[in-house]
């Protein structure tokens, strides 16, 4: 990273000394500022003594070291909106991102809307590596007007990730962000490791699934080493985001996950598939992926760049071609970041 | 014997008479009373057509039922039933105008004494008719977002702006209007200064006000609000004078009728229909990967109506999600109000050019606030109010400025109605003749 200039630290400084405090890790005054004041609502709002007490600025100062360090914010300030949700945050679970909000967003769109899926009909919502639960619980709040029979369930491997995704769960609806479940219109968490030779699928006792959504590990281990952010490999879950190896699967290590989702979904047979890669190279490789296992006949495929619903920009392509599948789709602006799959 | 040194000689006749209230009474032979409170005819006129034209929408909707008729009838029921009453008093009035006249003296007491009531019924409809011809704004029933920015002047003017805005941020509360921050950007080359009262160099800011109706209460503010004051980093002590600027903006509510909401944004005709194809949206992007490999925190977003070059940029919000949907609100309002606007400007520029003058346009500076004279003056209804601190805490001394200017718009709407029928009319006339 390169270094900061003096004179900027010494810029910030005279604006407010916590502003450069956080320098270090927002690179620019802008950012520096408005994580400061985010930071001073966080204590404002939480605070439990008279405004503008001793005790808030020795907090505020304590919280502005932490987040100058490189502890990611949302860890520093224990939140991180999603959509229209509060999502709680703590170590050892990632953090939702922008990119997974506007995914999310657009095909709830779609669903509603009855794009797939006739309107009204009973619908099974699987998020698989759920992490925070703020896939599932962003689509379970923004069905459940649409749907009046609608089940979500979220499965996470870790432990901390499903207890964790409840508590997000208890307080949405304590807050009034999310309708509270009911015997038609249910959310739920387990944990389960879908690699484990025991596994078998939430829905295979009791009948079909609708929706699969999945935001896996992806990053290999080169990648995780290079292209990820200081703050990222320091601070949150290598778990969430480094597939562990599996020789036997005959693919990347870094696509491993996208193998057993369409595994899963080749034989649950869901309308929809929606999972987010890394980038427009490993987007193609799990198009390529889906046109071995599962075939073109039946299914549709697109890849949906960053921000789907956005106008492309002048140099992104609307089409890419991927060897034994053909030109697919390529729909919104920026990075590509998630395939869809889907069957009319 | 009298408290007063000395009372003329018919007074004190007078008051040893017993009071009768004939005498107190204007007679009915005097004048024609029915004069006293008639309206313009150009007003009447305009009353008639939009009755007859009610008349007519209700016939054609007994037969078949269209909504659109519905909302159009309803809308032009107050006028035709205020007419109503307004010609009903009027002609009780100038029955008892003859009345008054008849040779039976029994008759003409019965008369007398209904002739206040009468005049008063005329009166109260009189009144109601010219309200319910004023055209009502077409926002008139919607929320609304005030825009607030510095005019040229540095700092001062930022630090006013701030002032401003906690002047309507009060207002609202005071009045119980919700309001929330849409926007509230500074900006950081104060190097440390600060204005009055602990202001903060303003930059730009979005308030909005939830209230169905309030973009009718807040309309009569949009324009440049002038400042005169000794800057608090004047060193010398002269007296500054710098501007800010403010945009009234309509806004569609987001709870409530929600279906409607959507038809309304999602339709060509709509005013606050925008494109999606026409915006481009400009975030700020990870540089790299993206996705679980960074974690930015930086959500700013910039929306660019391409063929206006409108352009709306928000990072209050942490999420992106947040930021771009409060972007996109305010880019429907701009939109709206900019279409509105135009079409204004069309209809003023076909008026008298007498008229034209009194219009004011965003341009024109509509307010002064002076410290050191502790006035506030609006340029257009003439109000000047004093105690300033009152005013800049949205006190009741800005209740009466916020409704002399409301007055003054209803005032200059029914003016500009009136030129609008007489140009009709005129144009009309030189048809006839040709």
């Amino acid at each position: 990273m390169p270094r900061l200039p003096p004179s900027l630290i010494w810029k910030a400084h005279s604006i407010s000394p916590l502003a450069a405090t956080l320098l270090p890790v927002c690179r620019n005054i802008a950012s520096a500022l408005a994580e400061l004041r985010w930071i001073r609502e966080h204590v404002q709002s939480t605070s439990r003594s008279p405004s503008g007490s001793q005790a808030d600025d020795v907090r505020l100062r304590r919280l502005c070291r932490e987040r100058g360090k490189g502890v990611p914010l949302q860890y520093v300030l224990g939140t991180q909106p999603f959509g229209d949700l509060e999502i709680k945050c703590r170590p050892g679970v990632l953090i939702p991102r922008p990119e997974p909000e506007a995914y999310t967003t657009h095909l709830s769109r779609l669903l509603v809307s009855g794009h797939f899926i006739p309107r009204h009909q009973p619908l099974r919502v699987l998020d698989f590596c759920t992490g925070t639960g703020c896939i599932a619980l962003l689509l379970y709040s923004s069905l459940c007007s649409s749907s009046p029979r609608l089940a979500v369930t979220g499965v996470d491997i870790s432990p901390l990730a499903v207890s964790l995704s409840k508590a997000n769960l208890k307080h949405n609806v304590a807050l009034g962000l999310v309708p509270s479940p009911s015997p038609s219109q249910s959310v739920t968490f387990r944990q389960s490791d879908i690699f484990s030779p025991h596994w078998s699928s939430p829905v295979s006792a009791g009948g079909h699934c609708d929706v699969i959504i999945s935001n896996p590990p992806y990053i290999s281990p080169r990648g995780f080493a290079t292209d990820c952010s200081r703050s990222v490999r320091n601070y949150e879950p290598k778990l969430a985001q480094v597939p562990r190896p599996r020789p036997d699967s005959g693919v990347a290590q870094e696509d491993v996950f996208y193998a057993r989702l369409l595994d899963i979904g080749a034989a649950v047979k869901p309308r929809v598939m929606l999972f987010e890669v890394g980038g427009m190279e490993q987007a193609v490789r799990v198009v390529a992926m889906v046109g071995r296992k599962l075939g073109t006949e039946e299914w549709e495929v697109e890849v949906w760049r960053d921000w789907p619903d956005a106008r492309p920009a002048e140099e992104e392509g609307t089409t890419v071609l991927v060897d034994g599948v053909g030109e697919v789709l390529v729909r919104g602006s920026g990075h590509g970041r998630s395939v869809l799959v889907y069957r009319m | 014997m009298f408290a007063a040194p000395w009372v003329c000689r018919s007074c004190s006749r007078l008051a040893a008479r017993p009071l009768r209230s004939s005498q107190l009474l204007r007679r009915a032979s005097t004048a024609p009373i029915s004069n006293a409170v008639l309206l313009p005819p150009a007003l009447l006129q305009r009353a008639q057509k939009l009755a007859a034209e009610h008349a007519s929408l209700q016939k054609s909707l007994a037969t078949d039922f269209d909504s659109k008729t519905a909302k159009r009838a309803g809308e032009l029921g107050s006028v035709a039933a205020a007419l109503k009453d307004y010609q009903d008093a009027k002609a009780s009035l100038s029955e008892l105008d003859a009345l008054l006249s008849s040779p039976d003296a029994e008759l003409r007491d019965l008369a007398r004494d209904d002739v206040p009531p009468t005049t008063a019924q005329l009166r109260s409809a009189a009144r109601r008719l010219s309200a319910a011809l004023t055209p009502k704004h077409p926002f008139a029933e919607m929320p609304c977002l005030i825009e607030f920015r510095p005019g040229p002047g540095g700092l001062e003017s930022r630090f006013f702006t701030d002032s401003l805005f906690r002047m309507y941020q009060a207002y609202c509360a005071r009045k119980g209007y919700r309001c929330k921050v849409v926007k509230y950007e500074t900006s950081d080359a104060s190097g440390g200064a600060s204005g009055y009262a602990g202001e903060s160099p303003l930059q730009e800011a979005v308030l909005e006000i939830e209230d169905p109706g309030s973009y009718d209460v807040f309309r009569g503010e949009a324009g440049i609000h002038r400042v005169q004051r000794v800057p608090s980093t004047e060193k010398s002590g002269r007296t500054h004078t710098s501007a800010a600027a403010l945009w009234v903006l309509p806004s569609l509510a987001e709870t409530g009728a929600g279906a409607e909401q959507e038809a309304d944004f999602s339709d060509p005709e709509s005013d606050f229909y925008v494109d999606v194809a026409e915006v481009k949206s400009e975030v700020m992007r990870a540089r790299g990967a993206g996705g679980q490999h960074v974690n930015k925190t930086e959500s700013a977003i910039r929306l660019t109506h391409v063929p206006t070059g409108i352009s709306v940029s928000m990072q209050d919000h942490r999420s992106q999600h947040r930021n771009r949907e409060a972007a996109w609100k305010v880019l429907r309002s701009r939109l709206a109000q900019k279409r509105r606007e135009e079409r204004e400007e069309m209809a003023r520029s076909l008026r008298s050019s007498v008229l034209a003058k009194n219009q004011v346009t965003r341009g024109d500076k509509i307010r002064t606030y002076n410290y050191q004279q502790d006035r506030c003056t609006d340029h257009r209804s003439g109000v000047d109010v004093h105690n300033l601190p009152d005013v800049l805490a949205g006190g009741e001394m800005f209740d009466r400025v916020i409704e002399s200017v409301r007055e003054y718009l209803v005032q200059n709407e029914i003016e500009a109605v009136i030129a609008d029928e007489q140009l009709a009319s005129e144009q009309a006339e030189g048809k006839g003749k040709k």
